[in-house]
């Protein structure tokens, strides 16, 4: 593991950022992932290779941002001294793209508690067999994933009037 | 579910940010509705905390690169989620010190 600092993460804006970061660090994909990717891509390889791809950027952006030293821990510092303020709740308003939003708002959803959320996490990052406890929080996230893309695939955000 | 359309329309959100944000929320598979009900709440204000310390158009911006990625991201869109993650971290570097 050689990873650069946030400074890498605040200097560099080039297309071949997140790459580059990747390249750095190994991830593990997490056994629900890995069932994701598989059910998802339907047999087509090129299209597993992308799913697999983006996971993995997605998780290895998020594990930054964890670090205290991170930008992002800067941007939300104020935001810890407001007595509501929920760290799971604003990540998942404002975190990276996809995997801490899965993880706080659809865990807290599921379980109805912040501590669901942790669990949820833990379930989509822990490399090892999912636990018990985050059998619920899996299924969760594969029903929402594939009820969602039912619901977006005629309707993109990606279109010109959007951009 | 109201409160928060209503909201994210008082952001400037555009109406298919809107309905995406809608639809993400309708297919959480809800532990109850007053889970249900208390997670939208938190969430709306977890964003009105937010407001009170970072500029509206800072967090429309934010909403806008997330429903992006979200939305890429279950459509396996790998070019649009790069970038997407690409915008995210670039608006890190544009407003942290």
């Amino acid at each position: 593991m050689n990873f650069q600092g946030p400074e890498k993460l605040i200097n560099t804006s080039s297309e071949r950022e997140v790459e580059e970061l990747t390249e750095q660090e190994e991830i593990k994909l997490s056994p629900a992932w890995e069932e994701w990717i598989e059910t998802s891509s339907e047999g087509d390889k090129e299209k597993a290779n992308q799913l697999q791809e983006m996971i993995v950027d997605d998780l290895t952006v998020e594990k930054e941002m964890k670090k205290p030293e991170s930008p992002w821990q800067e941007y939300i510092k104020d935001l810890k001294r407001t007595p509501l303020y929920k760290e799971a709740l604003a990540l998942g308003a404002v975190g990276a793209p996809v995997i801490a939003s899965l993880s706080a708002l659809v865990g807290y959803g599921i379980y109805g508690n912040i501590e669901g959320a942790a669990i949820t996490s833990a379930a989509l990052t822990f490399s090892g067999t999912v636990p018990v406890w985050g059998k619920a929080a899996v299924a969760g996230i594969k029903e929402l994933l594939f009820k969602l893309k039912g619901k977006v695939e005629n309707r993109s955000l990606l279109s010109e009037e959007n951009k | 579910m109201e409160s928060l359309i209503d909201f994210l329309k008082e952001m400037g959100l555009s109406p298919d940010m809107v309905d995406f944000y809608q639809d993400f929320f309708e297919t959480i598979p809800w532990k109850n509705a007053e889970t249900r009900q208390k997670t939208i709440g938190d969430f709306i204000m977890t964003l009105k905390q937010i407001l009170e310390i970072k500029p509206k158009s800072e967090l429309k911006e934010l909403l806008e690169i997330k429903a992006r990625g979200l939305e890429s991201f279950v459509l396996g869109d790998l070019d649009n989620y790069k970038k997407a993650i690409n915008d995210f971290l670039n608006f890190l570097k544009n407003h942290t010190a």
